[in-house]
């Protein structure tokens, strides 16, 4: 659906199942320069399986108008702009939500469980770290709009496994998708996203509000957009459980569905 | 700046798609000959029909040696994605009808190999398919037949028999300004020889029974999705953009982003059509593949020697390969096509049909078959087979004339190719 956020036609994708009142609410949010389609088989399986989906573009994404927040803090008090308002006009019942995000998505439904913690239920992050540090050549990159920022986020976010291939969808490049992905993202909206995951600091203020144990972190393996070191001090922040996924790289949700699924249905099912 | 590399064509070419077999450690790729395959639990299988996880159902859809086949074209490509099908005109049909309907009108070149002409001139029609054939070397002629019902412009890379090459980047830009994607049959040139995605194609096609397999055991076709067409901004396209009832009301485009001209072709048009390719055939084409960049080169550096041949000999009135000085695509050939513009070509004898009846009967070499492509040399007379549905001034619109010969050159040692060629000319020359 696409509904008007603070002036902006944002659109918001719900796994293809209409919400109900008696559900529990699962939003999933995408990571730098991407859109929600990252989401679409854990979205489709989740909306069929008891939870109402929010699959959110963020402004100046996918499908949304606007410019791209500038900060991680920004992309979370949007989110609770557009929680607020699909409580109050679109059938979302307002209960406590789980926050899941990829990412630089990651960093934004923590900093929003931070700000808002009672309305949280349970942070689910996939592929994340803190601190979350872009290398000064992917961000000038990514500042001049060249293809190679693209390039490499491609080849770093995916194992050298997932580099050859054997997607378990037929026929799916997991590499030429993110890298088809990555491309459709308007001019400036990359460099918007990874200068916002470099400067994000408000991690300690998160584990402040929000507490420990009510957090999951799953991780590649083989991740080297935000290595293990970091997935683990993040964890460690927020008192998180840490689900490590094998042969894995940074895009965890299409280089590993099903392990990606069987981990967050761990979480989810149990909760 | 310069990034990190990915990996190179001839490693993808060999490796992707494919991981040793996890159960027996088998390095090729195993030939799963099943048509089904076993659900391990009710939500498995329910989640498996509502696309809610990755997993194979029944082999018309998709099958795990064909899926091999599929990431690997994909990857060679630069595609987000690609389907195999039974053959390449398969490919071609379930392309074009994945976007097109009753009322609905394709832009083509007129160059185009028969099968595809009769398609679009005789067989398409009856379905409420329109097609506007055009020079396809003159971009401006796409941009004038492009019209508010037209979903597709179709051409081939370098097109049977007489190699007019397309100029890919203007008529992209030329289809694309008017909403509408262009489909590419790359056939003759392969991932290998130009990547037609790279250059502004957003759905390319082959007959990977030609030189993608190499070796004329197995029919088949792919179809490949560059991902980077926008379907919604285009408005044309509700089949991608709008929730499709035939699917659980998905929108292709809202679930699958880039994919979404893949998932489509796949969800709607293998399941409804069913052309899909055996996985035998993907085990013999996948072993061809492995191959594809030693022996285009090689089909490359026998060509260009056998265009040299035939161009200095008298009873060759012209030889239509880019490789030719005299020929009209020669500087383009040179941008578009660096590493050669493929093995098949055609030349033209003095004495006409009879001269050329005459040279094929005295190959010896040179097998006289309906194909190209081959590893092997292979040599036909179009007008009279492969061309011989369209009527003549389709045949001149083609530029194919009753001496036409065509030639796939193979990977045979070129001088005993030259030796063949120029003993069937001492025989044709009696004709001239």
């Amino acid at each position: 659906m696409k509904i008007n956020v603070e002036g902006n036609e944002i659109f918001v994708g719900q796994g293809g199942v209409d919400w109900q009142a008696t559900r529990r609410t699962l939003l999933l949010q995408h990571g730098a320069g991407m859109n929600r389609t990252v989401w679409v088989l854990l979205a489709r399986y989740f909306a069929r399986h008891g939870f109402n989906v929010v699959t959110p573009d963020l402004p100046g994404h996918g499908g949304s108008a606007g410019d791209p927040p500038k900060s991680i803090e920004d992309q979370a008090r949007f989110l609770w702009v557009l929680l607020d308002c699909l409580q109050a006009d679109h059938g979302l019942p307002d209960t406590p939500v789980i926050l899941g995000g990829h990412s630089m998505g990651a960093l934004t439904v923590a900093e929003a469980a931070g700000q808002r913690p009672d309305s949280v239920e349970h942070l689910l992050l996939f592929a994340t770290g803190f601190p979350m540090p872009v290398g000064q050549g992917l961000l000038d990159a990514a500042e001049a709009n060249e293809q190679s920022a693209v390039d490499m986020i491609a080849i770093f976010s995916h194992s050298f496994s997932s580099q050859l291939g054997h997607n378990a969808v037929a026929g799916i490049s997991v590499q030429n998708t993110a890298m088809a992905l990555l491309e459709q993202a308007g001019p400036g909206v990359l460099h918007n996203d990874l200068f916002a995951c470099n400067a994000y600091q408000g991690l300690a203020k998160v584990a402040e509000s929000f507490g420990a144990g009510r957090t999951t972190l799953i991780a590649g393996d083989s991740d080297r957009m935000t290595p293990m070191k970091m997935s683990r001090q993040l964890a460690e922040a927020l008192g998180a459980d840490l689900i490590v996924l094998e042969n894995c790289g940074h895009m965890v949700m299409s280089e590993q569905p099903e392990q990606t699924l069987q981990a967050a249905k761990r979480v989810l099912m149990k909760t | 700046m310069s990034g990190p590399d990915f990996l190179g064509f001839d490693t993808l070419a060999l490796h992707a798609g494919q991981h040793p077999d996890s159960e027996t450690g088998a390095r090729a790729t195993p030939i799963y000959q099943s048509t089904s395959f076993v659900f391990k639990d009710s939500d498995k299988a329910s989640s498996l029909f509502d696309v809610a996880r990755a997993g194979h159902v029944y082999s018309r859809i998709s099958n795990p040696t064909v899926a091999v086949l599929e990431e690997r074209v994909a990857a060679l490509e630069g595609g987000v994605g690609a389907v195999c099908t039974a053959s390449g005109m398969a490919a071609i049909h379930l392309g074009l009808t994945t976007i097109t309907g009753a009322g609905g009108h394709i832009v083509a070149s007129r160059s185009l190999y028969g099968g595809t002409h009769n398609l679009l001139s005789y067989t398409l029609p009856r379905f409420g398919i329109e097609t506007t054939f055009v020079d396809p070397r003159d971009p401006d002629a796409f941009a004038a037949a492009i019209r508010p019902e037209t979903r597709v412009v179709f051409a081939e890379t370098v097109a049977n028999p007489r190699c007019e090459i397309l100029d890919i980047p203007r008529v992209s830009a030329i289809a694309h300004a008017a909403g509408v994607p262009l489909m590419i049959d790359a056939t003759l040139t392969t991932p290998y020889l130009m990547s037609a995605i790279k250059l502004g194609a957003d759905i390319v096609m082959h007959s990977l029974t030609k030189f993608m397999g190499g070796h004329g055991v197995a029919v088949g076709g792919v179809l490949v999705d560059g991902g980077r067409f926008n379907w919604e901004a285009s408005g044309r396209f509700p089949e991608i953009s709008e929730p499709y009832a035939g699917f659980h009301g998905m929108d292709f485009v809202e679930e699958f982003g880039p994919a979404a001209y893949i998932m489509r072709a796949r969800k709607e048009g293998l399941r409804d059509f069913g052309a899909s390719l055996s996985p035998g055939n993907a085990f013999h084409l996948l072993q061809g593949l492995e191959t594809l960049p030693m022996r285009m080169d090689r089909h490359v550096e026998n060509t260009h020697k056998i265009v040299e041949f035939l161009a200095e000999h008298d009873t060759v009135s012209s030889v239509h390969h880019p490789a030719h000085p005299e020929h009209p695509d020669h500087e383009l050939a040179k941008s578009l096509l660096p590493k050669g513009s493929g093995a098949v070509f055609s030349f033209e004898l003095k004495g006409g049909r009879a001269a050329g009846s005459a040279f094929i009967e005295s190959l010896q070499l040179f097998s006289h078959l309906a194909n190209v492509g081959d590893a092997k040399s292979l040599v036909i007379h179009p007008a009279s087979t492969t061309h011989s549905r369209m009527d003549d001034q389709a045949l001149i619109d083609a530029g194919i004339s009753a001496g036409l010969v065509r030639l796939s050159v193979g990977l045979e040692d070129v001088n005993d190719l030259i030796g063949d060629l120029s003993q069937a000319l001492k025989r044709a020359a009696r004709h001239a």
